[in-house]
């Protein structure tokens, strides 16, 4: 599933466990146990590491891709180094493709020799001009060296020290002294950087009264229930462990993740109490350290993110992933001293493997299959660390979900010179528009809670959906079931309520949920009439792959690159490409399997109100006669002529800061600017000052925001309704569209709906909402849109009426 | 902007120390600025600044109570030292959420500069100078001054040694450049460009101009390929060029998301838009407004049979220097005169956007006409096609430009078209059974300009005569064709002798019908022209669907 949804990229290179106790702090596992270069030992013979450990791809993996085009940009990036005098650091921006270019840090986290006087050039400006050199097998930087060092012991683990306990080329011990803070760091971010390395933790510090939570009193169910907060996903009882779909009692909304888990936190805190384990005072300890206590743990996440995207990245993983993750373990900890138990445990498998010399590989093995906590951390890495939805188990008792919740859509199509995430779904259907009054009974952050009229489209089948579903058991698998079995991505969650009974909350609710569980994703109600093209973002480079899917999916039917071929070129209704009424149904399901894949998208219609210069020259005229008019009764006729020009100014000047208000925002274009900057607008303005009244009345404008209407512009919006013909001459036709509606209905239909409709033509609301929103007929609307000058295709028969053509429209997504 | 700098190193009898800091008082209390209350606690971090042995040489950043401390921990061995080893660090305070990845090296530098100076004359081990005295002090403080204010410094040190340092922003690596993208300016190269300069990229730039492809360029400059590449990516890397894409009439583009926040609804960029595609404001004046095109417009790609390789219109090459009319209509400039003229009134079926010409002065083509205009670009349709259906209001008007312009400003994007064979046998010649939509294509009639002369359309890959050239003979009608700005006419004499020539191997095509080849692509690496491709997909012995995306 998380191909379809493009997930962010996690950037984690491993995780670290640092616990602290009266003995000193320990590095009591770190996964992959080989960080930065596991990839590369299943591929590579030991030998070969040194070579594959060299930069040949380093800092950037453009030039994987760049091949092709017979581009070295290692090269290229050393030109540009030589350029720039920043350096080596600038180039690391861009880096990475797809991989997680493991490789790229890793001469820089491997730490020199000691004593090494010199820099081990593992940053910089060294970089770029040893790049080529360190291509070459044998290295003579001394960062490489010591990084052999750190292998050589896994290479022969006879040697004294065992190969877990150095850890990216640094002694464990090291590790210990770094990654246990002050108690100041207690339950804050915790953030170190080696090079281009972040090692984020969230530490957790015993009580003074030795205690992992505060005592508040305030007896409730037992504690393991408590955990089904839903911002962790967490499963509380051992049945259903593992499955994300685990039902929680709120929604699981990405957005509102970080404030539930805030607010959780002290009532999960306050039931701790009657955990049968007292807090840091261990029970039964394993071995010999019985009197020792714990008096810190941190889970130290390393991950090396790329250097523009630093603190985005950065953050992702710690509200996603590390703060949740460390939480739970603190919440075991004051339950059943999890942590410190599980600590002693590997601690003391990892003393005897040392003792019988047992290899890294064994060792882990051993590890994760005898530890939870192990096996735990393991799970974390290997799901986040592909993007996927990391289901822990801590215990038998409680496991928890947990994911970087990925980007579902985007409003825009990537240019050449963009990072590019070609598959995505392309829309603009969940981006916040004007029309979405936060006052309504809209809620206006479409992510919040999914809005009624969207629908559900699912992200897997029907059935593998149901399935897991089931497996999972939670309390609310019956309702979630019921309702995938009703939801159609062909209804809104409006209609779906009224058609099955369940109620539209729960509906909301239940979507949310599959939303955030990357099972569904939220879409405009698939119809028959509305356009949909070739997605400009899909990603034809699995076209290959996809066809074949396709054809196992619909065998009988015409292949991908049929379909998709047939959707290219002039867009038309995807009920022009239904051969028949009953291949419709069939035809859905071929467009929902589009559209989960990301590609095609639906072409959608927006509108604006063009104000024509007849228009502004009646209002104009109107005005000025109202002006003089008010004069005369005044009996004021001297001043006419002054009051009324600067009247007229006033005008002019209310038009453009309502209209016009982006002409001094010069940098607007930012994004883009244009070549020839060298500002003609400085003397446009002025020019166009003196010019303002009879210009600004030649020329035609678009009203930006039709509900929020300058008092000018509603003249103009009056003036413009007033001159829709009330005997329109080309009504006859109409009668026979709308039978239910007698022709003189049909007269006033424009005119009858253009107050309802007004506000829709801001340019951000698309057309195709209208009928949903407003409960019309979409025959209806679109004869009253096409009567308003929208074309949207071959405009048939209806002869239409200049003065009606007010509207100006554009097709995009 | 940094907040602090400070000097520490380990102390053989005080552990960790800070020597000196900048702002006083900003890291550990000091009796010379009582008021001035700690950053943060230095005992929380003193085990990063002065870490253990095994990480001094590294670049080592910790963030405390909302501070970010950047270091580069130096250890140095000596017997002249006390346990025979000096362990310093200059350090940057920087805010947490600031973005600290120009600093980095500002802190290597430092690094290095100061460990060659202990090194020469131990700098810093002699430095008895007391907390806020002395030149290390002094450097400190310069080096935080400077940078904050100026963003580089330049500070001498001893008659060998000086600190120069400048922050430099740090942009994303740009991708690969490729064979069949367009370059652009976005600003003047004259200006800065001098005989410094690496040499392929002083070939190379005077070809860049918005209409040249890469290869074209690297043709044109007689300029190894990938060493083009790389200059050219040079040049994005500092946000000196645009890529677009090859332009064409036979090309289509349609509107994006951005349409709307961008061109829609901004006055400003429509009165850009005016002034960069008005054809007044080219160099070489219009015959008139009621011409409906300048000469220099006339060599169209559709008409041109000895069109190059690529399907760039080697319009009139005044057109291709964007800043070059922006002088010069300085003194006639004017917020009406802006505006484009329509074309002269014709047959009022092909004009249908006309605004009704009310009013006394020659109508235009106002801010909301231009919306107008780039919102019927759409899907399915050529630009051929397009412009055909709005000839008068497009009249005084450039179309590569004003397509252009939508690319840049992103509320425009080309539509690709790309091939993808299937295992089915190519269907009878005439059935064209794909492209199903686009096969509908609008009759063309009624118009008289050079675009619609010649009217196969593109998107209907029917009776076209294929041409095929040798890569030789193509590079010198481009060059022809884009000095000369002729070749309208003569060419398509001219390519039937080339018919001889030997044609592409399936095998060779076979390869981009996987469809994840745009037919620019195609087209610039096989050398031919979209029409000769669309004539060879035809006889390719298996079936080839074209997918718009």
């Amino acid at each position: 599933m998380s191909s379809i949804a493009r997930p962010p990229d996690p950037c984690l290179v491993a995780i670290i466990l640092i616990v602290r106790s009266r003995t000193g702090p320990r590095l009591v596992f770190h996964y992959p146990p080989n960080p930065l270069s596991e990839n590369r030992i299943k591929t590579t013979t030991r030998g070969g590491r040194r070579v594959s450990r060299t930069r040949t791809r380093s800092k950037n993996t453009d030039s994987s891709s760049s091949s092709e085009s017979g581009l070295s940009s290692d090269e290229d990036e050393d030109e540009r180094e030589s350029q720039s005098h920043v350096g080596g650091s600038s180039v690391l921006a861009g880096r990475r493709a797809s991989n997680f270019g493991l490789d790229d840090h890793l001469p820089a986290a491997a730490s020199p020799a000691a004593g090494e006087p010199q820099r081990p050039g593992s940053l910089g400006s060294g970089r770029g001009s040893s790049a080529r050199k360190r291509a070459a097998a044998t290295d003579p930087d001394p960062e490489d060296d010591s990084g052999t060092a750190s292998d050589r012991p896994d290479d022969g683990p006879g040697s004294s020290r065992p190969p877990w306990e150095s850890l990216l080329g640094v002694p464990g011990s090291v590790w210990e002294k770094l990654l246990s803070p002050s108690r100041s760091w207690h339950k804050r971010r915790f953030e170190v950087g080696i090079n281009d390395l972040a090692l984020i933790g969230w530490p957790v510090f015993v009580r003074e009264d030795g205690s992992w939570r505060k005592q508040r009193r305030k007896k409730q169910k037992k504690p393991r229930a408590e955990w089904d907060g839903g911002e962790l996903g967490h499963n509380d009882s051992a049945e259903e462990g593992k499955k994300d779909e685990q039902f929680v009692t709120s929604p699981d909304l990405g957005a509102s993740v970080a404030s539930i888990a805030e607010s959780l936190t002290s009532p999960t805190d306050s039931k701790r109490g009657s955990s049968s384990a007292r807090p840091g005072k261990p029970d039964e300890p394993l071995d010999s350290e019985d009197k020792d206590h714990m008096t810190m743990f941190n889970v130290v996440f390393v991950v090396d993110p790329p250097l523009l995207e630093y603190s985005m990245r950065v953050k992702e993983i710690y509200e996603n992933i590390i703060k949740k993750f460390a939480k739970a373990l603190k919440w075991e900890q004051a339950r059943t001293d999890y942590v410190w138990k599980e600590s002693q445990h590997i601690l003391q498998v990892r003393r005897r493997a040392r003792e019988t010399k047992t290899s890294t590989h064994n060792l882990y093995s051993e590890l994760i299959s005898q530890s939870p906590l192990a096996r735990a951390i393991y799970t974390v890495y290997s799901s986040i660390s592909t993007s996927k939805i990391a289901s822990v188990s801590l215990s038998p008792d409680v496991s928890i979900s947990l994911q970087i919740p990925p980007l579902t859509s985007t409003p825009y199509l990537t240019g050449p010179m963009d990072k590019a995430y070609p598959g995505l779904w392309l829309t603009t259907a969940d981006s916040a528009t004007p029309v979405d009054d936060p006052g309504a009974d809209e809620i206006n952050t479409p992510h919040q809670v999914l809005a009624k009229h969207f629908a559900l489209l699912l992200l897997d089948s029907e059935a593998a959906i149901i399935k897991d579903v089931e497996a999972s058991g939670g309390a609310l698998a019956p309702a979630l079931t019921h309702y995938i079995r009703c939801s159609k991505p062909t209804k809104s969650f409006a209609q779906i309520s009224v058609s099955s009974g369940i109620p539209l909350s729960h509906i909301q609710m239940l979507s949310s949920h599959l939303v955030y569980w990357r099972r569904a994703r939220a879409i405009p109600p698939i119809h028959q009439r509305d356009t949909y093209i070739v997605s400009p973002n899909c990603d034809l480079s699995k076209l290959e792959i996809a066809t074949i899917a396709y054809q196992t999916a619909f065998p009988t039917y015409p292949s991908l690159p049929k379909m998709l071929s047939t959707l290219s070129g002039t867009p038309r209704p995807y009920s022009n490409f239904i051969p028949s009424k009953d291949h419709k149904e069939i035809y859905f399901t071929i467009l929902a399997w589009l559209l989960r894949g990301g590609w095609v998208t639906q072409l959608r219609t927006f509108a604006r109100i063009k104000v024509s210069p007849e228009v502004k020259m009646a209002v104009e005229m109107a005005l000025r006669k109202e002006e003089v008019e008010r004069y005369l009764s005044k009996g004021n006729p001297d001043s006419i002529s002054v009051d009324e020009d600067s009247d007229f100014d006033d005008e002019n000047d209310a038009a453009h800061s309502s209209s016009s208000s982006s002409l001094d925002s010069h940098g607007s274009g930012d994004e883009t600017p244009m070549p020839s900057r060298l500002d003609p607008h400085a003397q446009l303005r002025s020019s166009h000052r003196l010019l303002d009244q009879s210009t600004a009345l030649r020329l035609s404008s678009f009203i930006l925001s039709p509900h929020r209407a300058s008092p000018l512009e509603s003249r103009w919006l009056d003036e413009i309704f007033s001159r829709f013909p009330d005997n329109p001459k080309t009504v006859q036709g109409d009668g026979n569209v709308l039978p239910d509606i007698t022709p003189n209905d049909s007269q006033a239909l424009h005119k009858k709906y253009w107050p309802v409709f007004l506000k829709y033509f801001n340019g951000y609301d698309a057309m195709e909402k209208i009928c949903v929103r407003e409960n019309l007929k979409r025959k209806l609307v679109w004869q009253v849109l096409m009567r308003l000058g929208l074309v949207t295709g071959p405009l048939g028969a209806m002869d239409l009426d200049p003065r009606e053509q007010v509207l100006v429209s554009v097709r995009h997504w | 902007m940094i907040k602090a700098i400070f000097y520490s190193k380990f102390d053989t009898i005080e552990g960790p120390k800070v020597v000196h800091q900048v702002p006083d008082g900003a890291i550990v209390p000091s009796p010379t600025a009582p008021s001035q209350p700690p950053f943060l606690t230095f005992s929380d971090v003193s085990f990063f600044v002065i870490p253990r042995q095994e990480l001094c040489g590294n670049l080592l950043q910790v963030c405390t109570n909302g501070y970010r401390i950047l270091g580069y921990p130096i250890c140095m061995k000596s017997v002249r030292y006390d346990r025979n080893e000096f362990i310093f660090n200059f350090c940057i305070v920087l805010a947490e959420e600031e973005d600290f990845s120009t600093y980095k090296s500002v802190v290597q530098k430092l690094a290095d500069l100061m460990h060659g100076l202990e090194e020469q004359s131990g700098f810093l081990s002699r430095d008895f100078s007391k907390s806020g005295e002395g030149k290390v002090y002094s450097l400190c403080e310069m080096l935080m001054e400077d940078l904050n204010n100026y963003c580089e410094c330049m500070i001498p040190i001893d008659e060998l040694n000086t600190l120069n340092i400048k922050l430099f922003p740090i942009y994303p690596s740009p991708p690969p450049v490729k064979a069949w993208q367009v370059p652009l300016f976005t600003l003047r190269y004259q200006a800065f460009m001098d005989e410094n300069w690496d040499l392929t990229m002083q070939r190379i730039v005077p070809h860049i101009n918005g209409v040249n492809s890469v290869r074209i360029i690297s043709v044109l400059a007689d300029t190894d390929f990938s060493l083009t590449c790389r200059a050219l990516r040079h040049l994005l890397y500092y946000g000196c060029l645009f890529i677009l894409d090859i332009f064409s009439f036979s090309a289509i583009y349609a509107p994006t998301a951005q349409f709307s926040p961008t061109i829609g609804s901004d006055e400003a960029m429509q009165l850009e838009c005016a002034r960069y595609v008005n054809l007044r404001f080219a160099p070489h004046p219009p015959t008139g407004p009621s011409s409906p095109l300048p000469p220099s417009l006339i060599p169209s790609p559709s008409a041109n049979g000895t069109n190059d390789s690529t399907g760039t219109a080697p319009l009139s090459s005044s057109l291709t220097d964007p800043s070059s009319s922006l002088t010069r209509e300085e003194s006639r400039f004017d917020a009406e005169e802006i505006w484009p003229f329509l074309g002269a009134e014709e047959d009022p079926s092909t004009s249908p956007t006309t605004p009704p010409n009310t009013l006394h002065k020659p109508a235009i083509v106002d801010g909301a006409a231009l919306v107008e205009l780039y919102a019927s670009l759409k899907q399915g349709q050529s630009v051929k096609q397009w412009y055909a259906a709005h000839t008068r209001s497009l009249a005084n008007i450039d179309i590569r430009r004003f397509i252009t312009f939508g690319v840049i400003k992103g509320f425009l994007y080309r539509v690709h078209k790309y091939a993808c064979a299937t295992s089915q046998p190519a269907p009878p010649p005439r059935a064209s059974s794909f492209t199903p939509t686009a096969l509908s294509s609008r009759a063309t009639t009624g118009n008289n300009t050079p675009y619609a002369v010649s009217s196969v359309s593109e998107d209907a890959p029917i009776s076209a005569v294929a041409r095929r050239e040798s890569s030789r003979e193509r590079a010198g009608s481009v060059v022809s064709g884009g000095r000369n700005g002729n070749g309208n006419g003569s060419g398509g004499a001219a390519s039937a002798l080339w018919d001889e020539e030997e044609e592409v191997e399936d095998e060779v095509l076979a390869k981009y019908l996987d469809g994840t080849h745009c037919f620019d692509q195609v087209c610039t690496e096989l050398e031919m022209s979209e029409r000769e491709l669309t004539a060879r997909l035809k006889r390719y012995p298996w079936e080839v669907l074209i997918i718009h995306r």
